[in-house]
């Protein structure tokens, strides 16, 4: 059995080449704030350059590039936190969506066919001096 | 035949503690140990990061209001500090492979010496500053400019939550990257190899992406 | 068939033989110990104190039941008896029981190596564990909290007068406890295994515990982060869910139960693991479908991250999400299930012994099924909406808790007692304490089943408004608790007494497979005299007798040279 496998030793000009990208990157990044490209383009520009940045500095300084596949599958598990945040999100996001039409009873108990929309069914208690009915009651 | 402590037959590296069979065996698994460490500490983060994103979004303007009062200056000192930091602990990684040891230690100390200029920036003066212009959660905060108090309020929150955290283990790193300083001085028989160093380099490179991505969240947001 | 005890004889030698149990005995050589098999001891005993505290608090919750009108509590101090209860119960017993204790023991063992991958950080996981429970004693004698152990905000944000920071700073330690004994974990199974055992000649035991790690791994950090910003909020104002702030109380919701739903897992997982194996030792055949058993926990560890939100149906949470977490709940029934019919399979055609282990996989079986099965009137939104926050929810949480995980712990530790030990526990009483368990869960929990749809509200200390409807319900439940305490007291003390005074066991008392029973009895501190070379399918329960023999010759050669050093002194 050898004693010492190769590990891999990374060459100091590839940790200064890394560096170097690493802080332009970062002066992109400081750049790219000042300019105007809508706050969607901006959020997209400093999140991407840093995703960029972390990949390098995963991939060079931790050396996940030159480590086993075993510890390369332990590196995406990274990723796994974006679940909590999706979905967290998903709930966010639809809170507002409207209830879906025809769920509600047609008629708010009243018998009435013609009844307002399921929107207003939903409040608890009713306005008592109510905007002019659609229908007579 | 023997019941106890004696190892298995064959040879025995001394490097080798008595539960793994080899060497390669043992710097493996140390190797994956650190990173399961390292994912931890993501989903420690990233729960943070979750937070601030959802507050963002639903109070942008105010955000950026209170994003205003963030020096960008100071952020980018900070980022090309902690990346030069990153830097440095990759080379004494380097150099620990190659058994250079006065060149680690240099490195080393060199990684110690910027997440103390780190923490001395952001503490004296980030920081102090929002604790003079009573920017600092609690009953001295007081908002004079446009925005909703309540929201800015929420803003400093994950502000100094996050920052804190950070911070925080930023601290940790210069204690552990001193304690190996210490015993590499020592040539204490568990840091002669290059492992420990490279374990302490994984730790302190995930510091530094934590802060990749807390500088342009914070200080570069967008209107 | 040959016995479970030994001759008077190789009784002698047995005793005289080195192991981890007499190998030191200083108390420096206990509490500085790197052996994964002391450490599971302390484990054990530190557990065990901490279950004690628990019931004690549900004795007393349930002792105050008997009447609509309370019986001699404050509301105040009912409230802080319920969430000492929960806490104590969940992050200082469940989620460290089975894999702190029986998988710290066997995981090296049955994987073939000599100890953990990390053997300083598992002592210092219960140190951890022990500083924790130091805190949550003291925030329990400083007046404990009334928060629930779901620590709600903004209640335990803002408004609670009680130890809240304490009592979180302890769960987050705890936390890290167990983070740490995943990582252990995790490696070890990844890089440990001694030659010959490949993934597939892994015990499902193993495959259980590797699930459980993934999860303590990924969702501990987030509750972890969680409880300390409530921390922050009470200590530094730092209100992340403060409403006054325009911070929503539901994202501590969210959070807290990303990490607290897949918590369940980690206390059930581990118990699943060890019905497998009594289930194959106990039916004397090997587990039917391993693939499906072995994959099935890792599904539920998958899936089991992304149903958190039927915690949080009625919470304000969006309705359309709702519908998503809602069809994801059902969809994780389906492993368990795979599960429970594969040990059905088992046992068809097997040769059942039912010995002690074997009833309490039996109770495990008929109770977790019964516990999941109301889970899924749970994961129904509508049947939830009607069914939340009452007794229904408190009985289908505490079946497959009390009636799965701590039923397969007691089942495991009777398994593996003897390997532990090296003592045969009583076996009368060992089945009497199952079925006096197992009559006073079910008196304990089914009426609260009938409460819950009844509308019993849960954590609330008076019922008056319905008293007469509930309280005969209450009190059937509150005298099976009593059933029930006697059942679970009953191993601790015969358990402890077969320490000293229990016959001594043989390397394999119960003929089962595994690399577990082919060393001593208790196991020499190394694990093993040589290390194992694995040739043999999991379970491998035909070729068992040729293998058992070689291993008994080899035992009596072995036995026979101590012997004579025996009579060298």
């Amino acid at each position: 059995m050898s004693e010492h496998k190769d590990h891999h030793i990374t060459p100091i000009s590839t940790l200064v080449g890394t560096f170097l990208t690493l802080v332009v990157l970062m002066a992109l990044t400081i750049f790219s704030s000042k300019i105007d490209l809508t706050p969607l383009g901006n959020n997209i520009a400093n999140l991407g350059i840093a995703f960029v940045k972390a990949t390098l500095v995963v991939r060079i300084f931790m050396g996940l590039a030159y480590s086993s596949k075993l510890a390369k599958l332990f590196g995406l598990a990274g990723f796994v936190w974006l679940v909590l945040m999706g979905i967290t999100f998903g709930d966010y996001a639809t809170r507002k969506w409207e209830p879906v039409h025809g769920w509600y009873a047609k008629d708010g108990g009243n018998g009435n066919p013609n009844d307002p929309a399921p929107t207003e069914q939903m409040r608890v208690n009713p306005d008592p001096n109510p905007p002019a009915e659609k229908t007579e009651e | 035949m023997a019941t106890t402590a004696t190892p298995h037959g064959a040879h025995h590296d001394d490097r080798v503690y008595h539960q793994f069979e080899d060497y390669e065996q043992q710097t493996d698994s140390y190797v994956i140990g650190m990173w399961c460490f390292v994912v931890q500490e993501i989903m420690f983060f990233g729960a943070l990061f979750m937070a601030y994103t959802l507050y963002r979004w639903k109070y942008q303007d105010d955000f950026y209001q209170a994003r205003q009062t963030l020096n960008i200056l100071w952020g980018a000192v900070n980022t090309t500090v902690l990346l030069t930091s990153s830097f440095s602990m990759a080379l004494a990684v380097h150099y620990a492979q190659q058994k250079k040891q006065a060149l680690q230690q240099a490195c080393l100390f060199f990684t110690l010496l910027c997440a103390c200029a780190f923490l001395f920036v952001k503490l004296y003066f980030e920081w102090a500053e929002k604790f003079r212009l009573h920017h600092v959660m609690g009953p001295q905060f007081h908002w004079t400019g446009s925005g909703s108090p309540a929201h800015i309020q929420l803003f400093f929150s994950l502000y100094f939550g996050m920052t804190g955290l950070h911070g925080v283990h930023v601290l940790a790193g210069i204690i552990v990257i001193g304690i190996l300083m210490f015993m590499t001085h020592k040539n204490y028989p568990s840091v002669r190899d290059y492992i420990p160093t490279e374990l302490v380099g994984l730790y302190w490179h995930f510091v530094d992406i934590v802060w990749i991505f807390l500088f342009p969240l914070f200080y570069l947001m967008p209107k | 068939m040959s016995t479970k005890a030994i001759s008077q004889e190789e009784t002698s030698h047995i005793a005289e033989r080195k192991n981890y149990l007499n190998n030191g005995s200083s108390i420096s050589s206990w509490l500085l110990t790197f052996d994964h098999k002391r450490i599971a001891f302390m484990y054990l005993i530190s557990i065990s104190f901490f279950f004690l505290i628990g019931a004690i608090a549900a004795g007393i919750v349930r002792l105050e039941l008997v009447s609509p009108n309370g019986v001699m509590l404050e509301n105040e101090t009912f409230n802080k008896m319920f969430s000492a209860h929960g806490i104590t119960m969940v992050f200082f017993f469940l989620v460290p029981s089975i894999p702190a204790t029986l998988g710290n023991f066997l995981l090296p063992i049955m994987v073939g190596a000599r100890d953990l991958a990390f053997p300083r950080m598992n002592l210092l996981s219960w140190y951890l564990y022990v500083i924790a429970g130091i805190l949550l004693l003291l925030a329990v004698f400083m007046g404990g909290v009334d928060t629930g152990w779901t620590f709600y905000t903004p209640f335990s944000s803002l408004y609670s007068k009680t130890q809240v920071t304490l009592a979180v700073s302890a769960a987050f330690l705890a936390g890290f406890s167990s983070i740490l004994t995943g990582i252990n974990f995790i490696v070890t199974v990844h890089k440990m295994r001694c030659p010959g055992m490949t993934w597939d000649r892994l015990p499902l035991f193993v495959w259980a515990m590797y699930a459980t790690s993934l999860i303590m791994i990924l969702g501990t950090p987030v509750v972890a982060i969680t409880l300390l910003l409530v921390a922050f909020e009470r200590v530094f104002s730092i209100g992340v869910f403060s409403p006054e702030l325009g911070g929503d109380p539901v994202l501590f919701q969210h959070m807290f139960w990303f990490y607290s739903h897949p918590a369940v897992y980690i206390m059930v997982l581990p118990g699943m693991g060890v019905i497998s194996e009594i289930m194959a030792a106990f039916s004397r055949k090997r587990v039917f479908g391993y693939h499906f058993v072995a994959y099935s926990s890792l599904a539920i560890a998958a899936l089991g991250f992304i149903v958190w939100g039927h915690h949080m149906f009625v919470s304000s949470q969006s309705m359309y999400q709702g519908i998503v977490f809602s069809l994801v709940s059902f969809l994780v029934a389906v492993p368990s299930a795979i599960k429970v019919f594969n040990w059905t399979a088992t046992m068809y055609k097997g040769n059942i012994d039912l010995s002690t282990p074997m009833l309490y996989a039996l109770g495990f079986l008929g109770l977790f099924v019964i516990g999941g099965l109301t889970g899924l009137y749970l994961a129904c939104i509508g049947t939830d909406v009607h069914l939340t926050g009452t007794y229904f929810v408190v009985a289908h949480f505490h079946f497959v808790m009390v009636g799965g995980s701590v039923t397969a712990f007691l089942g495991g530790l009777h398994f593996w007692w003897p390997k532990m030990f090296g003592r045969m526990y009583p076996e009368f009483w060992g089945k009497m304490a199952a079925l006096i368990t197992f009559v006073g869960f079910i008196v304990t929990f089914m009426p609260q089943f009938i409460l819950g749809f009844l509308g019993m509200p849960r954590r609330y200390h008076l019922y008056y408004f319905a008293g007469a409807e509930f309280q005969p319900y209450h009190i059937m439940s509150t005298a099976g608790s009593s059933v029930l305490a006697v059942g679970l007291l009953m191993p601790a003390l015969y358990l402890t007494w077969s320490l000293k005074y229990g016959e001594p066991a043989s390397r394999n008392p119960f003929h089962a497979v595994g690399l577990e029973w082919t060393t001593q009895s208790p196991p020499p501190t190394e694990n093993f005299d040589t290390p194992p070379v694995v040739t043999w399918e999991a379970y491998d329960y035909g070729e068992m007798e040729a293998h058992e023999a070689h291993l008994d010759e080899a035992e009596l050669e072995e036995g026979g040279e101590a012997k004579k050093e025996v009579e060298k002194l």
